[in-house]
């Protein structure tokens, strides 16, 4: 590592050496055990920098970069169901019931009493098994 | 800067976030500080 590397490193990241990206750090104190007065000023200066940073108000990042810390942050999951919802899921209950809800309002609307139960059910486990999918006379 | 000196995130971290390169991250730091100090020292004159 040269001066001008080390003077560029102490202008990007700052007077404290342990702050550097880890992969130039070795070079940086070696730099700075063979050239201590260069080493010295170059870090005075950087340190000046990085006292007046800590010194003034928080910066607040830009709403496009806001943004994209935000998209990079770990997504949560859904909210955990209740044991109930997920026994019923588990069960395919609340397609069945959705089904046989579906194919009850069918039959009372269109089949007569006597035929209504059977149908219904018949129905129901078509919804239910797959084989009804865009049926438009469903609705 | 912020993301660097107050949020502490790495070099490769913060470059991340920001999509821009290693490489690039370092320049605009070293710019950044450097046009800080300036406008810091004129202040102080």
């Amino acid at each position: 590592m040269n001066l001008d590397r080390f003077q560029t490193l102490a202008d990007a990241f700052g007077g404290s050496i342990t702050r550097w990206p880890v992969d130039v750090q070795d070079a940086a104190f070696a730099f700075t055990a063979a050239s201590p007065d260069e080493a010295a000023l170059a870090l005075a200066a950087a340190r000046d920098l990085d006292e007046a940073l800590d010194g003034a108000e928080r910066l607040l990042p830009g709403a496009a970069l806001r943004q994209r810390i935000i998209d990079a942050a770990p997504k949560t999951r859904r909210p955990m169901r209740t044991p109930f919802q997920r026994w019923l899921a588990a069960a395919g209950v609340g397609a069945g019931l959705a089904a046989a809800t579906a194919a009850g309002l069918i039959a009372g609307v269109n089949l007569s009493a006597a035929s209504a139960g059977e149908d219904a059910l018949l129905i129901a486990a078509a919804y239910s098994s797959g084989l009804v999918l865009d049926e438009g006379d469903a609705s | 800067m912020t993301l660097c000196h107050y949020q502490e995130l790495t070099n490769i971290e913060a470059a991340a976030l920001m999509g821009v390169t290693v490489d690039a991250l370092e320049s605009l730091l070293a710019r950044g500080r450097r046009a800080l100090r300036a406008a810091l020292a004129d202040l102080r004159e």
